[in-house]
């Protein structure tokens, strides 16, 4: 299991009743990528099919030049010119698997567990054990070494779990969900351990989570995958601070509309919205002007907090009739949901949010500062 | 000895279980249990007096000045010894095809476990003299494979060997069906984990697999020893009685109130140390299962 790091790439279909998974993706040697998406997106699957536990239905599954997946379509030529079908065991793929259940194996002790992977690989006893002792002293857990996992806190248990997955040396771990059943103590230091480690060791990792706080912190990449596709893909930096698509924007809590440009501005499905700055139409156009005046499809991205809400209809540019759909606590402050395709959010501050107006299936009136919309070209 | 396999519990839960159902169980023994209705415990103390009652009843016809002489006569040390080696030789041939057998089963498909899991129960629900007589059809000198073997110069029947095959027919289901509930109950998380860390399938097996289910491999064995070391009807049948080559404890027990062999007294002595020694083994098992208890 031992060697340096390598590259994965997967491109997969799995069929499974009604739902679909088709997926390609490349993590280059050493980097991380985070996929992220609601539950039942297809993001555990996509990982067992890496780990080899799940056989897709077409594809094939490469880590650096080895191919330890592949499975072509029923009915294609006897002699493929990729070659035959194959699925290459999990014990014997160099790909390790950490979840949000530690599943440290209960009769040995943390020691021992972390040793597990070494011993497997032909390491004896001895030396395996000093090197699980090393790797206990680095996730912090220094001196718990003979007890059983029955008798470790939850956040100990996964400390070690990280522990033994990494000892193992894989050449790409794949982690699933790893913080998800933590409690909210002990996710925030774990998830810093888990990305210090993930990049001490240099170990290619994919990171499956529904939360976007993982792919920032662990990842440096993400894509994010939607009802068994990959809807958006780039540094996490960029998707995530400029989601393209609506379904992103409501995973990082930004709002996004889809729209067309005219002359005044964007039209969009709440009415035609004023940008100050058409941040990506003005590229090359140093008047302002926009590119394509009439029908170019485009998105328009404003924050929460742009939003402002009034029981009567307000001056100036950028309102629209909406309804409220509920309310719900924001950081400082709260945030209303409003009715419609996509759901807009509006975050307001406490002392704005008095009176009986504002209440769910009741009618407001909202406001957007031109100055805090972006526009930027492309299809949601 | 019973032919009952509930007697000594259910395998239990040998493996870890699910958290839910653990907590749920907690619950369960926090709250004060549910009354019955009273006229229930007539029924239920006869019951029990009608298991313990003969049992008990066994104990003041001993006659405890010749015990010792009793059950170390030449006639009970030789049953005692060879009921012990059979057992024992039982319990090993239990295990080399039982083990497997229920590792097997436990992944088998739940169409064909069901009826894999009828056909290994069949000997613990049959009449172990049934058993004893089919054993006698395929292995005895006119039967199927009993021509073949003498051809080849090896008599089975009426044999030391015939006492180790009776016991092994009678007592595998008990060992196959508690390792089985024990492998299903401890699933295959931890082999998939044990896997992913570069884990073949024997590492697997030897470090994970078995020693997950250890209490319930142990209670399997042991439940199957005794069972074996009980065993009358099969043996009768296919062995026979013939004192130092096939006549076992239970044997020489029968023998002795036929008026030949050892006499009353000591069989009345072995009866006595059996009923001491099974009640022995079912308190040592349950302890060590508590404390085994991940």
């Amino acid at each position: 299991m031992t060697g340096p790091a390598a590259g994965v790439s997967a491109s997969v279909r799995v069929e499974r009743g009604h739902f679909t998974l088709d997926v390609a993706l490349e993590v280059p040697a050493g980097e991380v990528l985070a996929v992220v998406g609601p539950n039942a997106s297809g993001k555990s699957t996509l990982l067992h099919v890496v780990a080899g536990l799940v056989r897709p239905t077409t594809g094939t599954v490469r880590v650096g030049e080895r191919v330890l997946t592949r499975r072509s379509p029923r009915g294609s030529v006897p002699d493929r010119p990729d070659g035959p079908d194959l699925l290459v065991a999990p014990e014997h793929r160099g790909v390790g698997l950490l979840g949000q259940d530690p599943l440290l194996f209960p009769h040995l002790s943390a020691t021992e567990n972390v040793a597990f992977g070494l011993r497997s690989s032909g390491m004896r006893a001895a030396p395996a054990r000093e090197r699980a002792r090393e790797w206990l002293a680095r996730v912090g857990l220094d001196g718990t070494g003979d007890r059983r996992p029955g008798e470790l806190s939850g956040g100990q248990q996964q400390r070690v779990a990280i522990a033994r997955a990494l000892a193992a040396e894989p050449a790409v771990l794949l982690l699933d969900e790893p913080l998800a059943a933590l409690d909210a103590t002990s996710a925030p230091q774990i998830r810093q351990l888990l990305a210090e480690q993930v990049r001490a060791t240099g170990t290619t990792a994919v990171v499956v989570s529904h939360d976007v706080l993982d792919a920032v912190v662990l990842a440096d990449h993400v894509a994010v995958l939607r009802e068994g596709e990959l809807v958006e893909r780039g540094r996490c930096a960029e998707v995530f601070s400029a989601p393209r698509t609506a379904f992103t924007a409501a995973l990082v809590g930004t709002n996004l509309l889809p729209g067309r440009r005219d002359r005044a501005g964007v039209r969009t499905a709440v009415g035609p919205l004023e940008a100050v700055a058409p941040e990506a139409a003005t590229r090359g156009r140093p008047d302002g002007s926009l590119e394509q005046p009439d029908g170019g499809a485009c998105v328009v991205r404003f924050r929460p907090s742009a939003v402002e809400l009034f029981e009567d209809r307000p001056d100036g540019p950028n309102v629209f009739e909406a309804t409220v759909r509920w309310l719900e606590p924001a950081t400082g402050g709260v945030r209303v949901r409003l009715a419609g395709t996509p759901e807009l959010l509006a975050d307001l501050e406490p002392a704005q949010a008095q009176g009986d107006w504002l209440r769910p299936g009741g009618r407001v009136w909202a406001r957007v500062d031109p100055a805090a919309v972006h526009v930027a070209a492309g299809d949601s | 000895m019973t032919t009952d396999p509930s007697a000594a519990g259910p395998p239990g839960p040998a493996g870890p279980t699910p958290a839910p159902a653990s907590a749920r169980s907690r619950g369960e023994r926090g709250a004060a249990p549910r009354p019955l209705p009273v006229l229930l415990a007539v029924p239920a103390v006869l019951g029990l007096v009608a298991v313990l009652l003969p049992l008990v009843a066994l104990f003041p016809r001993v006659d405890w000045a010749t015990f010792p002489a009793a059950i170390t006569s030449p006639a009970a040390l030789s049953a005692l010894s060879l009921s012990l080696r059979t057992g024992l030789a039982a319990m090993v041939c239990c295990l080399v095809l039982g083990v497997p057998l229920a590792l097997y089963l436990s992944r088998a498909p739940s169409r064909l476990a069901e009826v894999l899991r009828i056909i290994v129960t069949l000997p613990l629900v049959l009449p172990p003299l049934v058993g004893g007589m089919a054993l006698l059809y395929l292995f005895g000198v006119n039967g199927y494979l009993g021509q073949v073997l003498t051809v080849v110069g090896i008599t089975v029947p009426f044999t030391t060997l015939a006492v180790v095959m009776a016991q092994t027919f009678v007592a595998m289901p008990f060992l196959v069906i508690s390792l089985e509930g024990a492998l299903r109950t401890a699933g295959t998380r931890y082999e998939y984990v044990a896997a992913t860390l570069g884990a073949g399938r024997w590492t697997v097996l030897r470090r994970i697999t078995l020693p997950l289910v250890m209490p319930g491999l142990i209670a399997g064995t042991v439940l199957a020893f005794a069972r074996a070391v009980g065993e009358f009807g099969a043996t009768a049948l296919f062995a026979g009685n013939q004192p130092g080559v096939t006549q076992t404890m239970p044997m020489a027990i029968y023998t002795a109130f036929n008026g030949a062999g050892v006499t009353r007294d000591s069989a009345l002595a072995l009866a006595v140390l059996l009923v001491v020694v099974s009640l022995v083994i079912l308190l040592v098992l349950r302890d060590w299962r508590r404390r085994e208890a991940w």
